[in-house]
This record gives structure tokens, sequence and C-alpha cells, in this order.
């Protein structure tokens, strides 16, 4: 077991030092002067020297990459140009924002998806199984931000039920947050929701006829426990590894849901930092973004060898 | 009075080709501690029979005819309590990602309402597995195919069912294991009382632990008798096949029985067997043989039998 994770972590670590790199490389990479760059076009000569020393832009690359990493690791990623604040403290704000909405996107979309792909499963050939794929079709075909459109018209204009933008943090007023959190986690749900659906559906109608599943059926366990503790116990590989590989697209997805209801989240400050071409800003974001990615896969792996023992105590897989 | 009693039992299932009729009238009994072979080809409708026991086939099967287990039609909560199950692949038939003692404590939950790991430990020792106190903890991938079946086994005896029903428990596993697993199965009779209804292809194994036995072709019952009665006087053709086509030493050359089970898509008024039958004749073709009594005197389906005045 220990072997297992103590390779995941050294392969994220050595993940995450490439994406330093590639970030760091990045902005050096830039056609033109780094400094005027930073600083932005029109900029006196004692202003690019101030930014040449604070960037350490006259040292040789190396150093100014151990120099970069130094800093970042204890939190500091430079000073926007733009707002004056520094870039972590920018996203310090932000994050929070992002990771609540995602939090709970992924909680609906994973409450819906397997809730509606087991009872398509289960209830195959009849109208809860169609029900549950027309649902599904649509969380698929319509696009985040006309349903998110139609989501506020309905709910916060039509029928004022829920505000239409704002950000109130689960940790200050847990109603509040999840009346403001409610309507954009969903039109961020429902994509993912579909796609879980599909694959426990799939997975499950597997496992329903699968040798274990008679099994359990024999030993004389009620109808629940065989779907739930039997066949979609081992359907949650599946789903985890379909959650891992889309959160990706739920983290893209995010962005445009944050613009339609005004969040200050982590996608709004990206767009507003490429718009302006505020480049530490970009920097920072970017390195955040990666690590987060890193994060999120290793945590997804690790799951994985929770669920399946093959996994964590080795052997042939079945 | 038998412990298990099946009469007429009909099965059909409705595919995409067409109805297939797997089971037809078959009957038979299984007394209490009594072992007794289901024998015949592969698609005789062995299985199938075992499931129709306690309603675990597929929802496009329709069964019918009387099953009682002492006077009784069994309810669903029979299934792993009064008849248990032990399938062919131990491989598949145990769940991956749960442990050897959470699937044995199932059961034991289940149908007792608590389990213990004292409890469990002792059915891994009932059915001979080492160091029992370190498998309950393992999933089945850790173990080998004779192991899983042992714990499948441990599983189906938790509850001390009156009947144990073996599909091809030892066929899929290698030669010295094999008997292993029969020494297991042997030995439940005597420590816990179970009646056991052995589903096999192999004679051998009939010959070494059964009671009685029961042939089935193309889903009828068509001889039964006692082992040593069945082996000695092989009334129907199908069972003489069967039983030539065993390796001896004295007999090199195996005498398969040419063609193969047909797909039955509706009873019929015939033999089933008649396609593939030395002695057909007309009759065989347009009218049904029931089963009665033949020349050795145990009942076979044939208006031809073996053993009697040739
Ligand atoms: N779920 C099913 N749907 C349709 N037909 C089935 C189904 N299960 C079994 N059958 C058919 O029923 C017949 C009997 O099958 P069964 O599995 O009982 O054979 P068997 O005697 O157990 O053979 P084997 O030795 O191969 O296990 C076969 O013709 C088979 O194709
Ligand atoms: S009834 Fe006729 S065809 Fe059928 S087994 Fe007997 S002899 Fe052969
Ligand atoms: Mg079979």
């Amino acid at each position: 077991m220990s072997r297992y994770v103590l390779r995941r972590v050294v392969e994220s670590a050595v993940t995450l030092i490439l994406a330093t790199i590639v970030v760091f490389a990045g902005i050096r990479a830039l056609p033109g002067d780094p400094a005027r760059t930073l600083a932005g076009e029109e900029s006196d000569p004692a202003t690019l020297a101030a930014i040449r020393a604070t960037y350490g832009l006259d040292e040789p690359l190396p150093v100014q990459y151990l120099r970069y990493v130094q800093k970042a690791a204890t939190g500091d990623l430079g000073r926007s140009p733009r707002t004056g604040l520094p870039v972590a403290e920018s996203i310090g704000h932000a994050l929070p924002v992002t990771l609540q909405l995602a939090v709970f996107a992924i909680a609906i979309a994973v409450l819906m998806g397997i809730g509606t792909g087991v009872v398509a499963a289960v209830r195959r050939r009849r109208p809860a199984e169609w029900g549950a794929n027309a649902i599904a079709l649509l969380g698929l075909s319509v696009p985040n931000f006309w349903f998110g459109q139609m989501a506020i018209l309905a709910l916060a204009i039509a029928y004022p039920l829920l505000p239409a933008s704002g950000f109130v943090s689960v940790f200050e007023d847990p109603v509040e947050s999840f009346r403001h959190l409610l309507m954009p986690a969903t039109v961020l749900g429902t994509g993912l929701a579909a796609i879980i659906m599909r694959q426990t559906r799939s997975a499950m109608l597997d496992a329903l006829t699968a040798d274990y599943v008679r099994t359990a059926r024999a030993k004389g366990l009620s109808s629940a426990q065989v779907v739930l503790g039997h066949a979609l116990r081992n359907s949650l590989i599946v789903v985890i590894t379909v959650v891992g590989l889309q959160l990706g697209a739920l983290i893209s997805g995010a962005v445009v849901t944050e613009q339609l209801f005004v969040l200050p989240g982590f996608g709004k400050l990206t767009i507003d930092a490429v718009f302006t071409r505020d480049y530490p800003m970009i920097q920072g974001v970017v390195l955040v973004t990666a690590t987060a990615y890193i994060v999120i896969n290793l945590v997804v792996d690790l799951l994985y060898s929770v669920i399946d023992p093959r996994i964590r105590v080795g052997g042939p897989a079945l | 009075m038998s412990l298990l009693e099946v009469q007429d039992l009909t099965v059909r299932f409705r595919t995409e080709e067409g109805p297939v009729l797997a089971v037809d009238e078959a009957s038979f009994s299984v007394a209490t501690r009594e072992v007794v072979a289901l024998v015949g080809e592969s698609g005789c409708g062995k299985s199938v029979t075992a499931l129709a026991l306690t309603d675990l086939l597929p929802r496009n099967a329709s069964v019918a005819g009387a099953i009682q287990l002492n006077g009784v039609r069994p309810s669903p909560r029979a299934r792993g309590r009064d008849i248990a199950y032990i399938f062919q692949e131990p491989m598949t038939s145990l769940n991956p990602v749960l442990t050897v003692g959470r699937q044995i404590g199932e059961v034991l939950k289940r149908h007792q309402g608590a389990s213990s790991r004292a409890r469990i430990i002792e059915l891994l020792e009932l059915v001979g597995i080492p160091l029992p106190g370190r498998r309950i903890g393992e999933y089945p991938h850790q173990l080998s195919g004779g192991m899983r079946q042992r714990v499948m086994i441990a599983m189906a005896v938790a509850c001390r069912p009156k009947l144990l029903v073996a599909d091809e428990p030892t066929t899929a596993l290698d030669v010295t294991v094999q008997a292993g697993i029969l020494d297991v199965l042997r030995n439940l009779r005597d420590e816990i009382g179970t009646a056991l209804l052995l589903i096999t292809h192999d004679l051998g194994v009939v010959a070494d632990i059964a009671d009685r036995v029961v042939v089935m072709y193309a889903g009828r019952v068509i001889e039964q008798a006692g082992v040593h009665r069945l082996f000695a006087h092989p009334t129907h053709p199908y069972t003489r096949g069967l039983l030539d086509a065993v390796p001896t030493p004295g007999r090199p050359v195996l005498k398969e029985i040419p063609g193969r089970v047909p797909v039955m898509r509706a009873t019929s008024d015939a033999c089933t067997f008649a396609d593939r039958c030395w002695r057909v004749t007309e009759q065989c073709r347009s009218v049904r043989p029931v089963l009665e009594p033949g020349p050795a005197g145990h009942p076979a389906r044939c208006w031809h039998p073996l053993g009697g005045k040739e």
C-alpha cells in the first residue's frame, strides 16, 4: 500500500517541478524584454531598472529560476502592476470562491449522476431509464451559458427565488452561501452529471450481470444490498476515473459560469488577467492551476486505490 | 420424505433469436443428507435447473412447475439460508472489492442477525483454509483458485443450509486442487448434515462422491438411479454414451457421442436424443418417451432401453 502511495507522491512532486519550470520559462520565452513585458509597454527606464532589480532579471537563468521557486514556495508570487496588490493575495481571495463552487458542483454531479445512472441500469427498458437518458442527453447537449441564462431568467427574474449573482462563503453564512451557489453549481455540474450518469449506467449494467452479483443474490441479500453494496461498489471505480478525467472540463466550465453569475472567482481572475496582459497574475494563476491539477490527480488516484484493493495490495488485475 | 421435491419444472427463455426451452418438465428429488449428482453435457439445462430452485434466473426466464423444500415452496429468504450455492468460477464469483471476511459476514448478518470474527474464522477452518485469522482480511485476488472456492463454500454453509447446490465446483480448478475441494464437500454432510446437489459433467467425480445420479439431456431428465446401479446398468443410450466417453486405463480410444445437444425452442413429440441415437426408430421420432422403470428397475426415458432382451 505505502509503496503505491509513495510512488504517486514522488511522481506528483516531479510533475510539479516540471510545471514550475514551464511557468518560469513561459514568461521568459515571450518576445521582447521581460522587464518591459512585466511593466507594460510605456514605462520609463527607471521603472524598467526597478523591475529588473525586483525580479533579478540581470542574473543568470538558473539563479533566477531558483529564486522564483524559493519565492513561490513561500507564497510570494509577485505583485500585479494592474491592481498593485500581491498576486498571492488576489488568488487567495478568488480561489475559495472557485473551490466552493467546484465542490458544490461535483457533489451535485455525483449525486445526480450516480442516482440516475443506477436507476437507469436497474429499471432497464422501462420509463425510468428513458427519463434518465433524456436528462443525460439534455445535460450533455445544452451549453452551460445558455442553461445558466435560462436558469437566471426563470429562478431569479421570473420567479425571484434565488439571487442571480454574487458570492457568500459557506464559512460565513451556510444558508446564504447555498442560495447563492445553488444555481451556478447546478449549471456547472449538469454536464458532469450527465457523463457520470452514462458511465454509472453502463458500469452497473456490466456489474449486474457479473458472477459476483449472482453470488450476492444467491446469498439471499436484499436488492438494495445487491445493487448498492455489490454492483455499485464495483462501478464506483469507473465513476471515480471519469470524475478525475472530467475535472479539467469542470474547471474550464467554472470560468464561464463565474462570468455568468458574476462570481469573484479564479475564472474571473484569470480572464481579467489575460485581457489586461497582467503577466505576474497570469504566471501565478497558471502555477496555481497546474498545482491544483496535480493535486487533484493524486487525490483521485489515491481514492482509486481505496476503492479497488487490487491496486492497493497488488496482485493481478481481474 | 425427501428434502427437495421438484415436479415438472419447465423453464423458458425469451431471447432475440426466439424462445428457448431450457428445462422441459424435469422432476427429481433430493433426500436429507443425500448427495445427488446432476449430469449431462454442456447446454442440457443443469445450471438453469439449479438457479430455478430459488428463483435466481434472469428476467427473461419464465418458470413453471412445483419446487418444494420440506413440503413448502422456498421463499426468496430461503436463498443462502436453506438453499445455498457454489458456482463454477471462483475467480469471478467473489466480489473483488470486498474482503473475504466481509463477504462471509454478510450472509451471517442477513440470516442470523449478527456475525462475529470468531464465527467467520470457524467457517474458514471448516473448509480447510490455513491461517484463517489472516485470510479474513484479504481480498479474493490475494487467494489461489482453490482457496477462493473454499471461501465460496464457507460462505454457502455459513447458515447451515439444508441443501447445498454446487454447480461444477471443481471444473475451473487444477486437478490437484479438485480433490481437496471434493473432500471439503464430502465432509460437509457429516459435519453439518447438508444435502448436496452436485452439478458436473465429470463422471469420475460422480462415482467418487454421489449417492444418486440424475441424468439430463436437452432439458429433460432421461434417467435416474443410485450411483452403482447407474454405472453398472446404464439404461438410456445417452447415459451409456456418457459412460463410454469416460477415459479408462483399459480403453485408450474414447468414444464420443456424435453430434451435439440441440437447443430446444419448444417441447416436441419426439425423443430429443433421436438425432444422435444409434437405436432410433420411427416411434422415437413421433412419440415422446416417458420416464418409466427400465429393465434394470430404475427409471429411464427411452422406447428401446438397454439391458433388456436385445
Ligand atoms: N439467460 C439465458 N437466456 C437464454 N438462454 C439461456 C439462458 N441461460 C441458459 N440458456 C439456455 O438454456 C440451455 C441450458 O443452459 P444451462 O446453462 O442450464 O446448461 P448446462 O447444462 O448448465 O451447461 P454447462 O455444462 O455448459 O454449464 C442452453 O441452451 C442455454 O443456451
Ligand atoms: S427413445 Fe429412441 S431415440 Fe430416444 S434414446 Fe431411446 S432409442 Fe434412442
Ligand atoms: Mg452450467
